[in-house]
């Protein structure tokens, strides 16, 4: 009896995240502010791997499209998703959302999870424009290691994104924050250098970003030896998306309590 | 008004709009960290290459870049009027729509040069670049230069945007990263093939950072001078181009009914 009522329990959560990811994925495709990240970020590669290929080191080129993969899943966590719940409330849709006998916080995972896996796009576009431009043509090793390592990320950038669209809920400060985190976590992160060029202070804080372990395993994925500890750096991204995730869940419970009771949610 | 009058209303119009975005704090602790961040990861790339010539390549490059980023901000400005509702207002208002867009748009370069200068401090002193009191007051104008230039692209980019809005900020993330890729920041513009390196010879940035890198390396002042006025050149003629092409689109939007539209 228990049983059962879980799953009818799960099988309506799972019909409101499939339909909010669905919601989200019609709304993304008509807002070009929504798809920038996937159109101006792998770019990037053509700096970075210019860069490389110019000092004859084109054999890190995986270097340059390892940080245009991340930078665009990572912009589509930090600035797209994060920015739902302030959005909403700027459209004056967020009381409806409230109100609403649907669990916030689900909708919120659906929405964030979407965006996050459409910023996987910027892998295959940054390869292509590798190859394209400077006809290199990047070998997978691991190509296992690379999906595996790809859809773990993407749900950092989620789990991540969850807790800064709670943190920006509240809409005064959004754009310092989102400036203020986005630059440090790539640099920390070791997103386009490895962390080991960093002075050592600075590479003590690597680890707390999920980027670190994503961009390791990425990069290990373009070499033929065989990659160091991959479960163990799964696990450290799955670990860190799903304590961003919680923590986020929180927060957002947190923050829409106090709107209710201040009175403030419709306002903006 | 007199021309200059209209231009400083728009000036002030342009100071809110700053202010608006950045307060002293969120542009040390939010713009000025993403910006630093975003260089240090460049110039350790540098590091990377285990070539110190490199690494003040791209140090030198990455300091100059960010100024003319902020600046090609202006081209997003130019569309702010029509969200405002003001834009038909300027446009048959006796004095011209193009003092007034000037004006607002005009404190975007000054940010550039603002953050051009301070991430050539930060970065100096970080990497333990080796720069000469001398060597550091001649590169100030030139990256003033270099702001003002690539103003002049961006009003230009702001006019074509002005008839696609919804385009504005994609247009500033796109234009940024292929200014950085192919003007000569990060690599040398002659390592791109020969139609790209012919092309980019009519856009900001590339001539005033052959200008900067000339100064920091000795070049010689008939170099720098040389690179200088093709860099102010450049800047002029899209700055030309930018007026006449806003001018026909204000007079296109009143002949079809465009004026107020905002797509």
């Amino acid at each position: 009896m228990a049983g059962s009522a879980v799953l009818v329990r799960v099988g309506r959560w799972l019909r409101v995240l499939r339909g909010a990811a669905r919601a989200q994925y019609q709304l993304t495709l008509g807002n070009i502010e929504d798809l920038r990240p996937i159109i101006g970020m792998p770019l990037g590669a053509l700096i970075s791997v210019g860069v490389l290929v110019h000092s004859g080191r084109s054999d890190l080129a995986s270097y340059g499209l390892v940080a245009a993969t991340l930078m665009t899943i990572g912009q589509m966590g930090l600035f797209v998703a994060s920015e739902i719940v302030f959005q909403e409330r700027n459209g004056q849709t967020l009381e409806l959302l409230v109100a609403s006998p649907t669990d916030l916080g689900l909708v919120l995972g659906g929405r964030v999870t979407v965006l996050t896996a459409l910023g996987l796009a910027g892998m295959v576009e940054s390869w292509l424009l590798v190859r394209l431009v400077f006809g290199l043509s990047l070998a997978i090793y691991h190509p296992w290691l690379l999906l595996l390592t790809l859809s773990a990320t993407s749900l950092a950038a989620a789990g991540t994104a969850m807790l800064t669209a709670a943190l920006f809920s509240f809409g005064r400060q959004v754009r310092t924050l989102q400036n203020a985190v986005n630059g440090p976590f790539y640099l920390l992160g070791g997103v386009l250098v490895p962390t080991v060029f960093l002075p050592s202070w600075l590479q003590t804080l690597s680890p707390a970003v999920y980027f670190y372990w994503s961009a390791n395993l990425l990069r290990a994925a373009f070499r033929p030896e065989a990659p160091s500890t991959p479960v163990y750096g799964l696990f450290m991204i799955a670990l860190l998306a799903v304590l961003a995730a919680a923590i986020g869940a929180l927060v957002l419970r947190r923050m829409i309590h106090h709107l209710r009771r201040e009175g403030t949610l419709g306002l903006s | 008004m007199s021309w200059s009058r209209v231009y400083r209303h728009g000036l002030a119009v342009g100071a809110a709009d700053f202010r608006d975005f950045w307060s002293l704090k969120s542009w040390l602790f939010g713009w000025m960290l993403r910006i630093l961040t975003n260089a240090f990861a460049w110039v350790l790339l540098g590091r990377v290459l285990g070539s110190h010539d490199r690494q003040s390549f791209l140090l030198v490059g990455n300091a100059v870049a960010v100024g003319a980023t902020s600046a090609l901000w202006a081209s997003n400005a130019c569309t702010w009027a029509r969200y405002d509702g003001t834009h038909p207002l300027l446009v048959i208002a006796p004095s011209g729509l193009a003092a007034a867009t000037l004006g607002r748009t005009s404190i975007w370069p000054v940010n550039g040069i603002a953050t051009s200068i301070a991430t050539f401090l930060v970065l100096t002193l970080a990497f333990g670049y080796r720069l000469t009191v001398h060597a550091a007051l001649a590169a100030f104008p030139l990256v003033v230069l270099v702001c003002a230039s690539t103003f002049g692209f961006a009003l230009f980019m702001g006019a074509v945007v002005g008839r696609w809005t919804r385009l504005r900020n994609l247009a500033l993330d796109v234009s940024g990263t292929l200014l950085m890729a192919f003007c000569g920041v990060a690599v040398p513009s002659s390592f791109w093939p020969a139609p790209m390196n012919a092309a980019v010879q009519f856009l900001p940035l590339t001539h005033g950072l052959l200008a900067i890198r000339g100064v920091l390396n000795d070049a010689g002042v008939g170099v720098v001078l040389r690179q200088a006025s093709l860099e102010a050149v450049v800047g002029a003629s899209w700055l030309v181009l930018a007026l006449a092409l806003m001018q026909r689109m204000a007079e296109r939007g009143r002949a079809d009914g465009s004026i107020e539209l905002v797509v």
